[in-house]
């Protein structure tokens, strides 16, 4: 079943979610996906080049220095100089390149040669490299009780092709630390360097230099097995959670030191330029919705109110208010539409004051009709009669026969005025416990020999168990009289009239059917109003009459007629069925 | 009338040093009878790291530290050399400047329970005196207790040495003893560790800090290593390696200073030539371009030392001359010139490397030769030297100007002799006021340039490390951050501040 809105308000909402609200927060949607996206990669992106950068400036680091000893080894062996000249050579190295802490010449048989050192030299010739960094010899990387990570680089002099001793330098890498140190990301972004058996070799974070101190292995850093199975200079990048903080890294290898450098950065400042782009986009998107919505409910109520306003005044004219009038001011078709209904009441105040006039005239007329037509006869009979009984030559027998016709007129004029004033004030009923089958008998009876008279049986049905109401036994014996004596003169002669009674639930019901010729139905509807009669004769006041009693008593009357069949009315009155009322009724 | 001056001489110079290694102070001092012993676990413990100089001995390095603890001066010594109250309350000069009256605080007692009276300090002063004052204390005509806390030095002449010794005339109860009236007093010392513990009653207050364990280690970075583990709360001497790295943590607070008047210098034999002739020494301190000394040994921290006088000192003056760097190359002819430098620590291995070849650009050739501490005492007091590379003290009080440099005095240890300096020195000394005392502190200074003693290389900044667990009152800019330790607090944290 489709879905129906009613309401003009929601259908303008609705127009308004779907043409506006729904494409812009689809665009918000897509906008901070694609925000979040890219800046992520941007930063990671970002962050790659940090970690490249500081493993090329290591890489650079070391292997300059292995070229400086190098040169070095070429100037002392290829120029003859003397000891103590190699060995002032040698410190002036020491004092210009501080990552060399000692350099020291040895011959082929290990004697020293020269040193930097004031002393004995400490350094040995380094017979188990771990790698050759440009023809230079590097031993593994140590980190000695002074917290330093050392190394030892060799160079094996040659003269004439001959094996000509080593020159040997005790590199610091204190410089590498300070390098370390200066790769910052943000306030908490840090770098470190780890050896190839994950050794922690320099840490940037001062408050994790403790880390070096304590000869933390990182083996198990998160990055350290997709950076060992990557290619070398190419950065890998993760997410991963360390002491509760929620980080992003990046790890290289250093080529061909086969170190790593780890560059890591708290997500939350890493991604905080992001967040907060996000925020604003969340907040201009809560704007720009909140402004819709607030321009939309503005200009939708401006749109809406003089429908709603049409809307009331529709009803309250549609209830009876036809003074009621709208104000629409919009200068659009609204205000002529509200012009219109304005034309429009009024119109129908004309046309209703009209109606009522007519109406007017017409039950005066019929009122006028109904009055000449009944008094005519009565008056007529009553001039005839007073002329007649004026003439002396009237027997006895005969002036007591126009004085019987005197009196049978002017019982009808009484009652036709009877009926007038009770129009105007109703007689006041007084309530008593009623035998409704006892009181219906009394009425049923008399008129039995009216109906016989013009061959209308008149039958009565009465339920077999008592039947009480509270009800004024003239008022209603009036009504009951004026519904069966219109019933035995609705019917032609050979019909019938049905009177019954029956208990239906709490209600006591009295039906007078009869088999006349039945009422149209256009003229059921006024059939209880004043002055509205089916006869020749009468003002048409007495089914009104009927009524005003029946609502009088408490109780209600309905018809049901089929023309060419007949006509019921039904009467319906509470029951008493109190055992005390039952008495007093009997 | 005077100004409030003195000296510190807490730190010990190489004099100190000298008698440390000299004389090898071992002492195990129980005090057991003194404070019960509680569970270690519940006090508040602070752990020092010191770093050796290579060549001591454990017991020589951290002995120094618990000395500055347990042992009081009377007076101490502001960065600018006036003297402070210390163990001296206060103290008085008479108009004409020969007597002079010290007040003893009246709360103070040794870490033994004996008062440390007029009598009892009195008693250290008539000992200590002559070595701290060498030839001007026969300026001392009489000490005496006044009172129980009052002591009246009587004098000869005026001699304004005599308040600047008070600041290096630590009080013990006994000769050779740790009890003192110091803050702390030790418990425990077993030559490579020592144990101390609050004393309940310093007369300002018992410390905060319960305990204190003195540690040696190898070197400054072994220390620092210590103290990255976790296992040290403050490291006596920050190495400049460490300062950086340790500035920027955020679990350390790293406090420099000036170094009360140390220096380093090349103390000059000048019985020897051709270290005898003055112009050759003018020469050997033009050739020193002081500021590559600070910028490429000590990372730029400390200052240039153009002159004897430590340049904060109240009575230095700027205007004077001083030693500039102008490094005369030698001449094609000129013949080489060389000296033997002798080195006692290591760790100046590359300032004698920067100074050797900063003498080598005038044609001086400067061999250095790395000696034990032992061994370099011996032969300096031998006079068996041409040159020895020190961090010597200066000051801040300038009688160490007089000890170091008048003639026969006992730290002249170069055989130094001028008339010039001997003559400012004795003005300085019998200064009757001020002016007069500043005047003569210029005369010296010409007289230093004019005729140096030493090549006088850079005052050296030291810095101290502590633990951020630790809460430390703020310093007057310059001053040593470990003179206060008596008012650190602990940081409210569950658990003890470190681990032993």
């Amino acid at each position: 079943m489709a879905l129906r809105i009613r309401h003009i308000a929601i259908r303008f909402a609705l127009l308004l979610a779907i043409a506006a609200v729904v494409p812009l927060l689809l665009y918000g949607i897509v906008s901070l996906l694609s925000l979040q996206r890219g800046t992520r990669d941007s930063v990671v992106t970002g962050n790659q080049n940090v970690a490249t950068r500081a493993a090329e400036e290591i890489r650079r680091y070391v292997t300059t220095n292995a070229q400086l000893l190098k040169a070095l080894a070429a100037d002392l062996q290829e120029t003859g100089l003397q000891p103590w000249q190699q060995e002032r050579i040698l410190k002036n190295y020491v004092l210009r390149f501080r990552e060399f802490h000692e350099i020291t010449l040895f011959d082929e048989s290990g004697g020293v040669v020269a040193t930097s050192r004031i002393g004995a030299p400490r350094l040995q010739i380094p017979r188990d490299p771990a790698l050759t960094v440009d023809g230079v010899d590097m031993s593994p990387i140590t980190i000695d009780n002074d917290l330093l990570p050392t190394a030892v680089f060799g160079v094996h002099l040659t003269r004439l092709s001959q094996p000509a001793g080593w020159l040997t330098g005790e590199f610091s890498l204190e410089e590498m630390w300070r390098m370390v140190d200066r790769i910052r990301i943000g306030d908490h972004g840090f770098a470190m360097v780890v050896a190839p058996n994950g050794e922690l070799i320099a840490h940037g974070d001062p408050d994790k230099k403790a880390l070096v101190a304590l000869a933390r292995n990182m083996a198990d850093h998160p990055l350290m097995p997709p950076v060992r199975s990557s290619k070398e200079g190419t950065p890998v990048s993760n997410d991963y959670d360390d002491e509760g903080t929620r980080k992003l890294g990046v790890a290289i290898r250093v080529p061909p030191l086969e170190w790593t450098v780890i560059v890591e950065q708290p997500t939350s400042e890493a991604y905080a330029n992001a967040a907060r782009l996000q925020r604003q986009l969340y907040g201009m998107i809560a704007a720009a919705l909140f402004i819709i919505g607030a321009v939309g409910y503005f200009f939708g109520r401006s749109f809406i109110r003089p429908i709603l306003v049409l809307k009331r005044g529709t009803q309250a004219v549609a209830s009876g208010l036809l003074d009621t009038r709208v104000d629409i001011r919009t200068g659009d078709e609204f205000s002529d539409l509200g012009d219109a209904f304005n034309t429009m009441a009024k119109r129908l105040i004309d046309l209703q004051e009209n109606v009522k006039r007519q109406e007017r005239q017409a039950v005066i007329g019929r009122m006028v009709a109904g009055l000449v037509h009944d008094l005519a006869h009565p008056i007529q009979n009553l001039g005839n009669s007073s002329r007649l009984i004026a003439r002396e030559d009237m027997d006895a027998e005969s002036r007591q026969s126009i004085r019987a016709t005197i009196e049978r007129e002017l019982e009808i004029l009484k009652r036709f005025m009877d009926d007038l004033r009770n129009v105007v004030k109703p007689r006041p009923v007084e309530k008593f416990p009623l035998d409704v089958n006892a009181s219906l008998s009394e009425i049923v009876e008399p008129l039995r020999i009216e109906g016989e008279r013009v061959g209308v049986t008149l039958e009565a049905r009465y339920a077999s168990e008592a039947l009480v109401i509270d009800a004024d036994r003239f008022a209603l014996g009036r009504v009951y009289r004026n519904l069966i004596t219109n019933a035995i003169q609705a019917t032609q002669p050979g019909g019938s009239v049905t009177v019954t009674t029956a208990r239906r639930d709490d209600q006591v019901e009295i039906c007078v059917a009869d088999t006349g010729s039945g009422i149209a139905p256009e003229r059921l509807a006024q059939i209880f109003d004043d002055f509205v009669t089916t006869k020749r004769r009468g003002l048409g006041l007495g089914l009104a009459i009927s009524k005003r009693i029946v609502e009088q008593l408490d109780g209600t009357i309905v018809v049901e007629s089929e023309l060419g069949r007949g006509t019921a009315f039904t009467l319906r009155f509470k029951a008493r069925d109190e055992p005390i009322v039952q008495a007093a009724a009997s | 009338m005077w100004k409030i001056r003195g000296i510190a001489g807490r730190d010990a110079s190489l004099g100190g040093r000298v008698a440390s290694v000299a004389v090898l102070l071992i002492v195990t001092t129980s005090c057991g009878g003194r404070v019960a012993k509680t569970a270690t676990a519940e006090l508040t413990t602070l752990t020092i790291g010191f770093g050796l100089v290579a060549g001591t001995t454990p017991e020589i390095g951290i002995q120094q530290v618990a000395r500055s603890l347990a042992l009081e001066d009377l007076t101490s010594v502001s960065v600018d050399g006036t003297a402070l109250a210390k163990l001296a309350e206060s103290w008085s000069a008479s108009a004409d400047g020969l007597r002079l009256v010290v007040h003893l605080r009246p709360a103070a007692t040794f870490h033994s329970g004996k008062p440390a009276d007029a009598e009892a300090v009195r008693r250290v002063l008539q000992r200590q005196l002559p070595s701290r004052l060498g030839a001007a204390f026969e300026d001392v005509a009489d000490i005496r207790a006044t009172s129980d806390r009052e002591i009246e030095i009587t004098l000869r002449r005026r001699s304004s040495f005599v308040l600047d010794a008070f600041g290096d005339t630590a009080i013990r109860e006994a000769q050779g003893d740790l009890s003192g009236t110091g803050p702390f007093y030790v418990t425990n010392n077993t030559g490579t560790e020592i144990e101390m513990r609050a004393n309940e009653r310093y007369y300002a207050g018992k410390p905060a800090i319960d305990r204190i364990v003195i540690k040696p280690f190898t070197s400054l970075r072994a220390a620092w290593a210590e103290m990255l583990r976790g296992r040290v709360d403050m490291l006596y001497d920050v190495g400049v390696d460490a300062l950086d790295s340790l500035a920027s943590s955020s679990e350390v607070n790293v406090f420099t200073f000036q170094r009360g008047g140390f220096a380093y210098l090349v103390l000059l034999n000048v019985r020897k030539p051709p270290l005898n002739d003055a112009g050759f020494r003018r020469e050997l301190n033009a050739a020193i371009d002081r500021r590559a000394l600070l910028d490429e040994v000590w990372a730029g921290h400390g200052a240039s030392a153009d002159g004897p006088v430590p340049p904060r000192h109240w009575a230095y003056r700027p205007d004077l001359p001083r030693f500039a760097y102008k490094p005369v190359p030698p001449g094609p002819a000129a013949r080489l010139r060389r000296f033997t430098c002798l080195l006692l620590d290591p760790s100046h291995e590359r300032l004698a490397l920067l100074v050797q070849r900063q003498l080598q650009g005038i044609g001086v050739d400067v061999d250095f030769k790395f000696v034990s501490a032992e061994q370099g005492v011996a032969q300096i007091r031998s006079g068996d030297f041409d040159a020895v590379l020190l961090d010597y003290a200066q000051g801040p009080g300038l009688v160490r100007q007089y000890l170091n440099w008048y003639s026969g005095a006992p730290n002249n240890l170069g055989g130094y002799s001028s008339k010039a300096v001997d003559a400012a020195l004795d003005n300085m000394r019998f200064a009757a006021d001020d002016q007069a005392y500043k005047t003569a502190v210029a005369a010296f200074q010409t007289a230093i340039v004019g005729d140096p003693p030493a090549i006088f290389l850079t005052w050296r900044e030291r810095a101290r490390a502590v633990s951020r667990r630790f809460h430390v009152p703020a310093v007057p800019p310059g001053t040593d951050v470990f003179t206060t330790v008596r008012s650190w607090t602990p940081v409210a944290r569950v658990g003890a501040v470190s681990t032993n």
